[in-house]
């Protein structure tokens, strides 16, 4: 019957009816005492059970419709005949919580005197809730965990610390979601450094990374995604420039500015087999079995044309065949060679063939077989192309062939009275030229399809570039700014390659240009979400929420689920305008999460949520050399260790487990390096970078057993219960403890008992100061629960006294020896509010803004919606994508 | 041959201190305000300001030299001027009654090709029946336009061939050789068409021979700048100052297109939004402020002369700008030799902006069809017109004790006489300018029998101070040129 609205970490839950049952009890108010909630929360938390249980799929669907019905939140549930819930809770706050507040509290802290800046007097009224529900909130928090009043001042007892905290969440919660909360906004957002890396991947298929000499994005809300505190600095402009002017450099490159031939070969350079005679012009003239030949050497795999300039010396047969060899002696090409006048010029014959990159030996073979036989030759097995061997070319001894070439400093001096009888052929001149731009295999690899059709080049000049342009850069601009581009988005790029070209500039360089433009232009490093139609338009002037178009929704998923840009198939569906149709953008949604891609959920989501990215900053060479097998120092990265934590929740979200499971997994997911380290098998079956590995039987579960977590919740050289009790209490149960009244002495300050002092006892002394006792006394006894392992991260041996301290008792009487019972009783009692950090960190990432307090209404539908199935990740995430926050924005109209 | 180019006495070269002239010129330029279409301010020019006149005398005042080529010949009945007292042979030969001889005068009037040289009339000499004899055939057959070319500042034999290319040194590389150091650059090459440097390009001899008249050596080309702004980078600025400058332009042109896109986005969002890009406009105005900074910077060391990025197109205004980077490459002393060709030899262009539609070469076999003639004409006439801007605005330019005019010698003309039959002789040639003093101007000078165009490269050389014993088929100093 009495069902308080949400559930939270050191809160009695005393709601039979509510799956599963028992939440925590937890200090500081751990002493249970069912007591009466006041009516307006019981009857909110009714309507919400209600909804929750009965409508299930409806309350989804009410999700999608949020900015025009509102029936999510208790207010349309107005079953009461006499006062709205909130009404109901601003009462009872009047009559019990205001008069303890004010009790306790406001002597310090009021408009006249208000300690450290805090003036609660603020609180009183609904209204003034309502308008300070931030201060509400940390009011809340420093209420519950006993951080204020000090132990020196008068105390509430902790029924009274209870029911003054949970009347004054009510009413926060009440003020908030009764008044159909809005989906919020979200400012422009730039791209951060990971979506800068995948957007570029995505556009050009290659992985430049260049963001990583970025600097650092600001992180806000615990995200590096957050709009709010992503700036643009003229340095991060200028790295933005330089950026785009080395990827493009990488993705273009002009087939004029590498290496090509164009070499002659003629007189002393034009090698003759058999005898020979030299004419006025440098001609080679050749016997009727002779042969030319030459060493070419290309720079580079591709198509080269060959010519060869050459002639009969007689009228009759003419023209003649003569045959194109490789050094293996196979038939390349057959030339038809006609005659030509004494002092004229040669027959100009070419062919083009594909060269591997160096030395090539050809040969012309002179036949003297008159064209006109060619036809009978079609299926003499002697003249077929690509398949003949000549075998005298193949046999060549290569020694007899090197005396064939003319002796360097040698200049041939034309012979008088040729014989043509004897030398009927003469090769004037072969021209090896090439590659063909198109085929040479220099070229940067997506190119082609990159940049399409190539305009003509005249005088040196590309023509007619507008077309070609518009071409490559529709489709390219299209991605980058994620929406459809119309021809005046795109005409002042294609106007800037037009004007290069037009000034003599290289098309290629041009198109470089133009699209390092677009990788500096607003619409691609920041992510605007405005209203595109009238109708949305006034809907902003009139304040209403609007629901997100199509194309603007196709960005947030793949921002959320990829970090990176939507696909092709994303942007068609966008165009249909598919994805506000619910079942169509779940078929996406399940792509996109089968996507290799998705895997930023656990590199970026995850990475940030656990906080894992503070391992960068770890020496770890001494880690890598304590394990159960001693590794090298560059085996082990900060990397590898945040992968084992990241790949457990993708695990988690893929196989669509409950959220629990973090903390009890039996199984880990280690690289072969991290699997010796631990000293566990890696499975021959897995992959070479990941594999799925059995570890509860090494006295590890879950997330508190990773190697990392310990490791980044330690100092270099000993543990902190603290810092991993803060950890917890932070990144698992959500309910991070205040931060520490200044002038707080640590733990190395405290006066010590004795030199020989265990870790516990010297911290139960720093907890005898009133200042820190009762926060840590909630911190330290989580923390302590850690103390299987060392600041490595390592067990323990089962003799090491500190295992002693691994145990104890969580409020409630929940006892527990070592890590692994602490995280089964964490899994089994503190399962919603592990539920609730998942989704509230889902959801701030999702949107890319800290929560305010009215998302808590948001959050909580998400909590009923996905309780009875304990919490399942995936089922998280999809509330999480059709949650209005997600679905909608209040945006904000210029103001002219 | 190389060898006898080579001579030279550095003695006779006039002094120009380097110094810091680069900072003179700096100065004298831009308060000159040099600058396309700008009148040089008589008063500001290098004589009187630059920071080397005071160390040189008007007498001792380097001398220029400049040659422009032009292909397909001439028509020469309407090139030749009349001489009074003598009468015009078909063959263009000058008779007094029926003596013919050796013809000095100053007494004659433009024909009506030459006449947009009207406002210079006193500082040119018209030279006639002066003979390239290596353009000719002898034993090599067709190819008169490659050899017309090849030979024009070489007056050597080229060797027929589509590949392996010999010929000489050129007249303007004589000079250039003996002047390293002196200057910037020894000298500067330009066209306006590029250069084909493989392959054959007229009856089996390589395109080289065509696409170039100044040659280093027998095998080596100088490669010609096309692009004006090229060749001012490469006057002015450093490769990687120009490189530098071509990326600014660049990033400028990029933050242009952005910047409109931003400007777009502005007007849909509301005031969250605006300040988000707000960011961005900013870092674009810094980056962009940053770059006219480094411009103005970068300007400053530089003359102030406007000359376009990129290729330019239309014939006229592309022969100016490579005029006016000649004028200012003497008149900074940056270069003291510099060639022109206006066309490739058997250049085909159309000169459309003058309503001749034909191809130049295709006209150029004219058969005397009085239409084509009379298109070859204006031809004629309107490259003429750009010799005249040319000799116009260097004599606008005081420099030793006259004009930069009167400093420099600037041979125009074409490697062929008569385009039609190929003739190598009686070819159309303009020395125009004074040679510092060593050339009386204002004369028509016809040799009754054909004169070696390489005495006239002797004289010359002489005159630049960067003598030569002989070159090509020379015989000597070209007769009554140089007092």
């Amino acid at each position: 019957m009495q069902t308080p609205p949400q559930t939270k970490f050191g809160e009695v839950d005393d709601n039979p009816a509510r799956l599963p049952p028992p939440a925590s009890h937890f200090p500081p108010m751990s002493v249970t005492q069912h007591h009466d909630v006041d009516r307006g929360r019981s009857l909110c938390g009714r309507v919400l059970n209600r909804l929750a249980h009965h409508t299930g799929l409806l309350t989804v669907a009410t999700f999608l419709l949020a900015p025009l019905a509102v029936p999510y939140s208790c207010l349309l549930a107005n079953d009461s005949d006499t006062q709205t819930p909130t009404a109901l809770a601003a009462e009872e706050w009047t009559r019990v919580g205001w008069p303890l507040l004010e009790n306790y509290c406001v002597d310090c802290h009021s408009s006249d005197n208000a300690e450290a800046e805090v003036d609660l007097s603020n609180l009183k009224t609904l209204e003034g809730v309502q308008q300070n529900s931030e201060l509400a909130i940390h009011t809340i928090s420093m209420i519950r965990f006993a951080a204020m009043p000090p132990e020196d001042a008068d105390l509430p007892s902790s029924d009274e610390r209870r029911e003054l905290a949970d009347l004054l969440d009510a009413l926060v919660f009440h003020a908030a979601c009764d008044m159909r909360p809005r989906p919020g906004r979200t400012t422009a957002r730039r791209l951060n450094r990971a979506e800068y890396n995948n957007a570029i991947r995505d556009l050009f298929g290659v992985d430049f990374r260049p963001a990583d000499s970025f600097p650092s994005d600001e992180v806000g809300g615990g995200f590096d995604n957050n709009a709010d505190v992503l700036s643009l600095s003229t340095m991060l402009m200028d790295k933005y420039l330089t950026a785009a002017e080395e990827i493009t450099a990488k993705v273009i490159v002009d087939p004029e500015s590498l290496p090509k031939i164009d070499q002659t070969f003629t007189g002393e350079t034009l090698s003759i087999i058999g005898e020979t005679k030299t004419g006025g012009f440098g001609q080679r003239y050749t016997t009727a079995s002779g042969m030319a030949w030459i060493d070419v050497e290309v720079p580079v795999r591709g198509r080269y044309q060959i010519e060869v300039f050459a002639s009969p010396r007689s009228k009759s047969n003419s023209p003649v065949l003569s045959t194109m060899h490789t050094a293996d002696g196979k038939l390349q090409a057959i030339f038809e060679h006609e005659f030509r006048e004494d002092s004229g010029d040669d027959d100009h014959e070419s062919t083009r063939m594909t060269l591997d990159a160096g030395k090539h030996r050809l040969f012309l073979r002179t036949t003297m077989v008159p064209a006109k036989k060619r036809d009978e030759l079609k299926d003499d097995s002697d003249w077929q192309i690509d398949k003949t061997i000549y075998q005298p070319i193949a046999e060549m001894n290569t020694d007899e062939l090197e005396q064939t070439r003319v002796a360097a400093g040698t200049t041939l001096k034309p012979d008088k009275e040729i014989d043509f009888e004897q030398f009927p052929m003469r090769y004037r001149s072969v021209i090896v030229k090439g590659p063909e731009p198109a085929t040479r295999e220099d070229l940067p690899a997506g190119q082609k399809a990159l940049l399409g059709r190539i305009p003509e080049q005249r005088d040196d000049q590309y023509r007619n570039v507008g077309g070609p342009a518009k071409e490559a850069l529709r489709p390219l601009l299209r991605r980058a700014f994620r929406s459809e581009i119309s021809d005046d988005d795109l005409k002042p790029y294609v106007s800037l390659v037009e004007k290069m070209c037009e000034r003599g500039g290289s098309y290629y360089e041009a198109m470089q240009v133009a699209i390092s433009a677009a990788l500096v232009s607003p619409r691609f490093l920041f992510r605007v979400e405005v209203p595109e139609t009238d109708q949305q338009r006034q809907a902003a002037n009139a304040g209403e929420p609007i629901a997100l178009s199509s194309t603007q929704l196709a960005s947030r998923l793949s921002f959320f689920l990829w970090s990176s840009l939507p696909d092709e198939k994303l942007l068609e569906a966008a165009r249909r305008n598919e994805l506000s149709d619910p079942k169509k953008r779940k078929q996406h949604i399940d792509r996109m999460l089968a996507d290799q891609k998705s895997n930023s959920l656990g590199t970026q989501f995850a990475h940030q949520w656990f906080g894992l990215g503070n391992l960068q900053s770890l020496d770890l060479s001494e880690f890598a050399s304590v394990g159960k097998n001693k590794l090298d120092a560059d085996q082990v990265s900060a990397k590898v260790l945040a992968a084992e934590t990241e790949q457990l929740f993708l695990h988690l979200l893929r196989e669509n487990r409950p959220i629990a499971e973090l903390l009890t997994s039996e199984t880990t997911f280690v690289n072969p390096t991290l699997a010796q380290w631990y000293g566990v098998a890696y499975p021959e079956s897995a992959a070479s970078d990941v594999a799925e590995v059995r570890i509860a039987d090494q006295g590890r579960r879950g997330i508190l057993g990773h190697a990392g977590v310990l490791l980044l919740t330690s100092y270099p050289t000993r543990n902190s219960p603290v810092q991993r009790g803060k950890w917890i209490l932070e990144n698992i149960l959500g309910t991070p403890p205040p931060e520490a009244p200044p002038g707080v002495p640590g733990l190395e300050e405290t006066k010590t008992a004795a030199a020989d002092a265990t870790l516990r006892e010297q911290l139960e002394l720093h907890r005898a100061d009133p200042g820190c006792a009762s926060c840590h006394r909630v911190m330290d006894s989580l923390g302590f629960g850690l103390e299987d392992f060392d600041h490595f991260g390592r067990l323990r041996a089962a003799d090491d006294p500190a295992r002693g301290d691994a145990s104890g008792e969580l409020p409630g009487g929940r006892q527990f020896v070592g890590a692994g019972e602490l995280a089964t009783i964490l899994a089994a009692t503190e399962e919603r509010g592990l539920a609730e950090t998942a989704i509230r960190r889902m959801l701030s990432f999702a949107i890319g803004r800290e929560l305010r307090p009215s998302d808590r209404c948001f959050v909580e539908a998400i909590l009923e919606q996905t309780q009875a199935d304990h919490y399942r990740v995936r089922d998280l995430l999809d509330q999480v994508l059709v949650s209005p926050p997600f679905l909608n924005h209040q945006a904000e109209l210029p103001s002219s | 041959m190389k060898s006898n180019n080579a001579p030279v006495s550095a003695a006779n070269i006039p002094a120009c201190p380097r110094g810091n002239h680069r900072l003179g010129r700096r100065t004298l330029l831009r308060a000159a305000g040099m600058s396309l279409g700008l009148p040089l301010l008589e008063s500001m020019t290098s004589a009187s300001r630059s920071a080397f006149a005071s160390a040189i005398d008007g007498a001792t005042a380097p001398v220029r030299m400049a040659c422009i080529f032009v292909p397909n010949g001439v028509i020469q009945p309407k090139w030749r001027p009349t001489v009074e007292g003598y009468t015009r042979g078909d063959d263009g030969s000058l008779k007094a009654g029926d003596q013919r001889s050796n013809v000095v005068s100053k007494d004659w009037q433009f024909g009506p090709t030459l006449e947009p040289l009207a406002a210079v009339k006193a500082k040119i000499n018209l030279l006639e029946n002066l003979a390239l004899d290596s353009g000719r055939a002898h034993a090599d057959g067709a190819g008169d336009h490659a050899r017309g070319g090849s030979t024009f500042l070489t007056a050597a034999r080229p060797v027929k061939t589509s590949s392996n290319i010999r010929l000489g040194i050129s007249v303007d590389q004589v000079a250039a050789t003996a002047l390293v150091g002196k200057t910037t650059l020894p000298s500067l090459e330009l066209g306006l068409q590029g250069s084909r440097n493989a392959g054959s390009c007229d009856s089996g001899y390589s395109c080289a021979y065509s696409s170039n008249i100044s040659w280093k050596n027998e095998t080596q080309p100088m490669p010609k700048e096309t692009i004006p702004r090229l060749a001012f980078e490469r006057m002015f600025g450093s490769g990687d100052a120009a490189v530098q400058r071509e990326r600014r332009e660049i990033r400028r042109s990029i933050l242009d297109v952005v910047r409109g896109d931003a400007e777009k986005l502005m007007r849909h969002v509301g005031e969250t939004d605006k300040r988000k890009l707000d960011e961005y406009f900013t870092s674009v105005r810094e980056i962009e402020a940053r770059i006219e900074l480094t411009e103005a910077e970068d300007r400053a060391s530089l003359p102030d002369l406007q000359v376009p990025f990129g290729r330019v197109e239309a014939f006229r205004e592309h022969a100016r700008l490579m005029f006016d980077l000649m004028v200012i490459g003497f008149q900074t002393d940056t270069t003291r030799v510099a060639t022109l060709m206006l066309d490739t030899a058997g250049g085909n262009r159309s000169y459309r902006e003058i309503d001749v539609n034909d191809q130049h070469h295709g006209l150029s076999h004219h058969r005397n069809n009085e239409d084509n003639v009379a298109k070859l004409q204006k031809i004629d006439h309107y490259l003429v017109e750009q010799l005249g801007y040319f000799l116009e605005k260097l004599d606008a330019v005081s420099d030793g004790n006259g004009t930069l005019l009167d400093q420099s010698m600037i041979l125009y003309g074409s490697g062929l006489g008569d385009g039609n039959r190929h003739t190598h002789h009686d070819l159309p040639i303009v020395l125009a300018g004074g040679g510092g003093g060593r050339i009386e101007t204002g004369r028509v000078i016809r040799y009754e029998q054909e004169e070696p165009m390489a005495n006239l490269f002797l004289s010359m050389l002489e005159c630049m101070g960067t003598p030569a014993q002989s070159m090509g088929d020379s015989t000597g100093l070209l007769e009554g040129l140089l007092s």
